[in-house]
């Protein structure tokens, strides 16, 4: 199965040195969210909330209620066309 | 400003746009689609700030001219780009003024020694950032049916794909003389870009995805015409910058040293 996230990507490629305060925090729940949760993220800092399951649940009016401060960060890439409302992958 | 009167050195977009097919999609829709447009519009003013900044510190490291000509290319790039999104957004006829940008927050922008910084910039930024937007920027112009979105991601998309290999470029000059510890220390915030690129898509997505919720008829042709508008949902968004990063970020940053073991 592809790699869904960036953290199931470098793990997979055995990559994981830039994401170890992650894996030590969230090692139980390794690249999982919650069902179908695929509404954005609250933005509580990286992948330890998303483990905590504060992402929203699909079909909710979601978004990302931080983009504005997440989006671009002004020397790399900018954001595509994000459907901010969009609840569903 | 009248974009007649800007004088672009590179590529300035067509003069005659698409006709936008108004009557073909619902007024909620196109709403949103404006949303994201005005919300891409000021990623892009951000960025002239970034290139313009990475531009300075260059100048002030004596790169060579060759590479300050691609980082004065890289700021009109830019400027073209908010150019085109104030396009698409009259042709939607979302026209909206833009107001004075916040304080950068970026840690890459922090205040640092120049060398430092200017690596950061380049290489946790540009060669991080730009390859996994131009992913998503081509995921969105394969589903686009509709000629004003396909054109205008057909705009970006040109730059965005150059913008990536000038960050390893330039970057390659800024650490030239850097040690392997020095080089492999800028990994850590290359992740972070990643991440934090993954969370302005709506990601991180869940490892699994197969099963999926059911949707009703009217959300389904909701999301056909998001898509023919070249808007993606999360999901896909993701999928296609996680596949930027296998096949655009992770190769050049492992040539320079940044990253070790890549398999």
């Amino acid at each position: 199965m592809n790699p869904t996230n960036v953290r199931t990507l470098l793990l997979s490629l055995g990559l994981a040195t830039g994401i170890a305060s992650s894996v030590n925090g969230c090692s139980s729940q390794s690249g999982s969210g919650p069902p179908g949760g695929a509404g954005g993220s609250q933005n509580t800092g990286g992948f330890c909330g998303n483990c905590m399951g504060q992402n929203l649940a699909m079909g909710g009016a979601s978004g990302h209620p931080d983009a504005s401060a997440e989006a671009s960060t002004g020397a790399g890439g900018e954001t595509p066309p994000v459907d901010a409302e969009a609840g569903g992958g | 400003m009248a974009a007649a009167a800007i004088g672009f050195r590179g590529e300035r977009p067509s003069a005659d746009l698409p006709r936008f097919q108004r009557g073909a999609y619902a007024p909620e829709v196109v709403e949103r689609v404006a949303a994201s447009w005005r919300k891409l519009r000021e990623d892009e003013r951000r960025s002239v700030v970034g290139a313009s900044l990475v531009a300075a510190d260059l100048a002030r490291l004596g790169a060579p001219t060759e590479i300050l000509g691609a980082a004065a290319r890289l700021v009109d790039d830019e400027i073209r780009h908010v150019e085109i999104c104030s396009r698409v957004l009259d042709a939607l006829g979302a026209p909206s003024p833009e107001g004075a940008l916040p304080d950068l927050t970026d840690p890459l922008c922090g205040a640092q020694a120049v060398e430092a910084r200017c690596a950061r910039m380049l290489l946790a930024g540009f060669a991080v950032g730009e390859p996994m937007s131009a992913a998503c920027f081509a995921a969105a112009r394969r589903r686009a049916r509709e000629p004003l979105i396909h054109w205008a991601l057909t705009e970006l998309l040109r730059d965005e794909a150059r913008h990536g290999p000038f960050g390893i470029r330039a970057g390659a000059w800024v650490v030239r003389s850097w040690t392997s510890e020095q080089r492999r220390a800028l990994w850590p915030e290359c992740v972070d870009e990643m991440e934090r690129f993954e969370r302005a898509l709506g990601g991180p997505m869940p490892a699994s995805t197969a099963k999926q919720a059911a949707t009703s008829k009217g959300e389904d042709e909701s999301r056909r015409q998001l898509e023919d508008l070249g808007l993606l949902a999360p999901g896909p968004n993701c999928e296609a910058a996680i596949a930027g990063i296998t096949r655009l970020v992770l190769p050049p940053l492992a040539a320079l040293g940044i990253v070790h073991g890549l398999t």
